[in-house]
This record gives C-alpha cells, structure tokens and sequence, in this order.
C-alpha cells in the first residue's frame, strides 16, 4: 500500500489531483468513503422501509461497548475487532429475539437495549481510561480519518463484498418482506431469517465503518441518505441509487470540510448528509408542485 | 377463502407456519455460542501472535504513531538529540519565564541547534514559533530526502484546572510545576513542510515518535 500511497502522493504534487492527496490518511479515507457509500447508502433505503433507525442507533452504541470490551480484554488499542463484532452480532440476535417475542412496542424494546448497552459501554470506559489514553478512544466516539490504517480498509472492503453480495442474493425477498411480511411468508420467504438476516447485515456494515464515522453518528449515514432519496425517487429502483449517491456526496464532501476544517470526520459527514436532505426535500416539493400545476388545466 | 375458491385451479394453498419460540431460541443460542468460540479463538491467536512479537506498545500505536528503534541510526541520533533539547528548553523556560529563541539554544552549545559541521548529512535550519499557548521548534533539512523534525511544547490553559502530572512522554513538569503536554514529530517530505506553525500535525503529514510508546491514562 505504500507504494500506492507514493503513487498517488506523485500525483497530487504534479497537481493530477487535489493537494490533499499527498496524505495518506485521506487516500485511505477516500477509498473508505467509496465503499461505504455503496454499503450503508443500499442498506439505507431498507432500514427506512424495515422502521429500523432506532434499531441503528442501538447498534452504534452496543459497538462502543464492543471496543471497551476488546480493549480490556487485552486487544490493541487500533484493532478491538473481536470485542466488536462480538458484542455487536451477540446483542443483535438478543434484540431480534426479544423484538420478535414480545409484546412491547419495539422502540420501547430497542430503547431497552439502547440504554443497557450505554451504561455498560460507561462503565467500561471509566475502567478503561485507568489503561489507556481516552483521547484515542474518542475517534471511535466521533470518527477519525487519522485512526484509519491500511487493515481498517482491508477489513471494509472484504465485509463490503461478503454484505453486498449477500444483499443482492436475497434482495428481492428482503424488499417484498419490508413492504408485507404476509405476502413474502406466501412468496416462500422465511420473514424470520430475514429479519435476522439483515440485521446482521446491518450490523456488520455498522461495524466496519465506525472508525471512519463514529458511533454516535452511524446511525445517521444509515438513514439520512434514505430520507434524501425518498424525497426525490420514483421507484423502488431510482430509492436505491439515490440512497447511495447520496451516501457518496455526503462522505466526499464531509471528507473534504473535515480535512479543511479539522472537524470529527463522523459530524461533518452527517452535517453534509443533512444538507442533501433539505435540499431534496426542497427539490421535491417543487417537483411535485410543478407536476400538480401541470394537471390542473387537464381538470379544468 | 371459500372451500369453492380453494378447489377451484390456479388458486394455490400455502401453509405458512410460524417458527416455534423454542426452536428459535435455540438457533439464536447456538449461533450466540458458534460467536463467543470464534470470538475467543481470535483473541487467543491474537494474544499469542502479540507474545511472539514481543512488545506491547507497538500495538497501541495509532496510524500516525511510531516508535523510533524502527527508525536509521541518523534518525535516532536526532530524536535522541531532541528529547535533551526539550529538557534544556524546559529549564530555560523555568528559569527566565519565556521559551528560549533558536539562537539562544545554540548559544549554549545544545544539540540539534547547533550546527555540525562534520556532519554529512542533512543539515537542519531551525526556527521557534508560538501559536497561542503552542510553542514548534521546527528543524527543515536542506536535502529534499530528508526528514523534517518539530517539537510541540503546550503549555495548559489558565482557565482550565490544572492537569495532574503523569511521568510518560507526552507529559513534562517545569520547576514551578506547570504540566506541559510534549511531543517529537517527524515528517518524511522535509521538503514539503511550510514554516507555518503546525496547528493539527497528524492531519498535515506528521508521524509522533516514541521511544517507548504512547502515554497511559491522562
């Protein structure tokens, strides 16, 4: 990879590319930002269809717990993948499980789960900081770009292919369940493993991109892009590839103000995120507006 | 559905049987067990590789960070040099009340600030810069192969409690016993580096140096 990095440092000297290139840090950010659009932008769409952003926002605070528990159990400080996956998919099978077989509500459940999974993950913390430098623990809070190493990237390219080839495999009995679990069951699709499926799907997705945009704003790269694109798409298909434009606009252009600015990478993709909300939400109230006024003289 | 309707063709019954609570249960549990095994075969596997290495904090060093036995000998002289020039400087801040100018430093005879005539190497100029409470002492080399070096002394803010002394080395204590944070950078395109001062320097290419690792709880 360093011979790569040198590649495209050479290249951003000759003024090929932008200045900032010459970092490798940003190379690699970029390149997380490039898979993790497709990941989390495809997912989104059926987070938002599946009512499962409350669900994300647990998830992101149970792999917080995840790091602090890899962390005490004597796993480096850059890779606490073994407490994080752990943690991570184990909660996540308890919360279908209860979600599925309970008469809660399942915000109330996931609330549940959400608060149990936060005082753990503080009180682990207050232990860990007696071991290590808090302050290289707040980028899994907030995301840093400059935590990132050539393993990281590794690691989200592989859990990007295995997720999105799974995602594509299952995709249509996935959508069809979203819209009507009855008519899936009858299509000859098992509504539980789905949704356990995707759950781990999503959590795995999750996972992999803490670094890049932290746990306390994962949840919102998992949704927003959906929300943009159901502003503006009219179709399941056109959800799907705005969801993911989206994504990519928002990682790109939060790449950009983070590096400038030196702002959390995490807040500064969700900030970008937004802004392409309400502008898609503005773009399409006038879309519709234009296509009623278009009607009106077909009813007079 | 009427028993006509269900006779009648292209209508097809479909039997769908909801999975037993229990038999969930138990594919949940066992796919929850099938995590903890993986999960504890990783951390055994990574706690031997980590006992074969040998050393415990290169696994805590973050991508910006390195420790300098994986450095050339030149490049270890001059951290070594930098770590005594950080002591000498503190002194002459504890003394006189200000942070001492590159020339004063090489008025005394301390190293790297001097230059070194029979040094075939690069030769590094100096200069002190102060950002608010950050003090950089950056060396740029004449060569555009060589490294660049800074050393960053922050002073705490008056407005904030004073922060207890931890004996590691990102932290230092002057004679009044003013804590201060403390670091050696490194940046591999000497030539690239402005006379700025160094606001953020992990995002502008910097490399933190170590002699032993990163600091424990601050």
């Amino acid at each position: 990879m360093s011979a790569f990095y040198a590649w495209v440092g050479g290249l951003a000297q000759n003024g090929l590319l932008p200045s900032d290139f010459q970092y490798p840090f940003l190379v690699r950010g970029f390149l997380c930002v490039l898979v993790l659009a497709p990941i989390l932008g495809g997912l989104s769409h059926l987070v938002v269809t599946r009512r499962m952003a409350f669900f994300s926002a647990a998830l992101g605070q149970a792999a917080l717990t995840g790091v602090a528990i890899g962390l005490l159990l004597g796993e480096p400080l850059n890779a606490p993948y073994g407490g994080m996956f752990g943690f991570c998919l184990i909660t996540t099978l308890g919360m279908v499980y209860v979600k599925r077989h309970s008469t809660l509500p399942p915000d109330t459940l996931i609330g549940v789960f959400h608060a149990l999974t936060l005082g753990l993950g503080l009180c682990l913390l207050v232990l860990l900081t007696r071991q290590f430098n808090v302050h290289q623990v707040e980028s899994v809070l907030f995301g840093s770009l400059l935590t990132v190493t050539d393993g990281d990237l590794l690691l989200l390219l592989a859990v990007g292919i295995v997720v999105a080839v799974l995602l594509v495999r299952q995709y249509n009995k996935l959508l069809l369940d979203s819209l009507s679990p009855p008519l899936a069951s009858v299509a000859g699709a098992e509504s539980a493993f789905l949704e356990y499926f995707f759950a781990i799907l999503l959590t795995l997705s999750i996972v992999v991109s803490l670094k890049v945009i932290g746990a306390l704003l994962v949840e919102a790269l998992v949704l927003v892009p959906a929300a943009s694109a159901r502003n503006i798409a009219r179709g399941t298909r056109q959800y799907f590839v705005w969801s993911v434009i989206v994504a990519f606009m928002a990682g790109v252009g939060g790449l950009g103000v983070s590096t400038r600015l030196l702002v959390p990478t995490g807040g500064a993709v969700v900030l970008a995120a937004s802004a392409i909300f309400f502008l898609t939400l503005a773009i399409g109230r006038l879309a519709r507006r234009r296509g009623s006024r278009a009607e009106q003289p077909d009813a007079g | 559905m009427t028993a006509d309707a269900a006779a009648s063709p292209g209508i097809r019954q479909v039997e769908i049987a909801a999975l037993s609570p229990r038999a969930e249960l138990r594919a949940v549990i066992r796919a929850a067990v099938v995590l903890l095994v993986a999960v504890g075969l990783y951390l055994a596997a990574q706690a031997r590789a980590a006992r074969d290495e040998g050393s415990a904090a290169g696994r805590n060093l973050l991508p910006y960070q390195t420790l300098i036995q994986g450095h050339t000998v030149v490049e270890q002289q001059m951290f070594r040099m930098l770590q005594v020039a950080l002591l000498e400087a503190q002194n002459l801040r504890s003394v006189s009340g200000s942070w001492p100018a590159v020339a004063a430093l090489a008025e005394l005879g301390i190293e790297p600030f001097v230059p070194d005539p029979t040094n075939r190497g690069a030769q590094y100029a100096w200069r002190m810069m102060r950002n608010g409470p950050t003090v950089n002492y950056l060396g740029l080399p004449d060569r555009a192969a060589a490294p660049a070096w800074l050393m960053i002394l922050q002073e705490p803010d008056p407005t904030m409690p004073a922060e207890p002394y931890q004996n590691d080395e990102e932290h230092a204590r002057l004679l009044d016993g003013t804590v201060l944070h403390v670091s050696i950078w490194r940046h591999a395109g000497g030539a690239q580096v402005t006379t700025a001062p160094v606001r953020l320097p992990q995002a502008e290419g910097w490399t933190q140096v170590f002699a032993i690792g990163p600091s424990m709880s601050h």
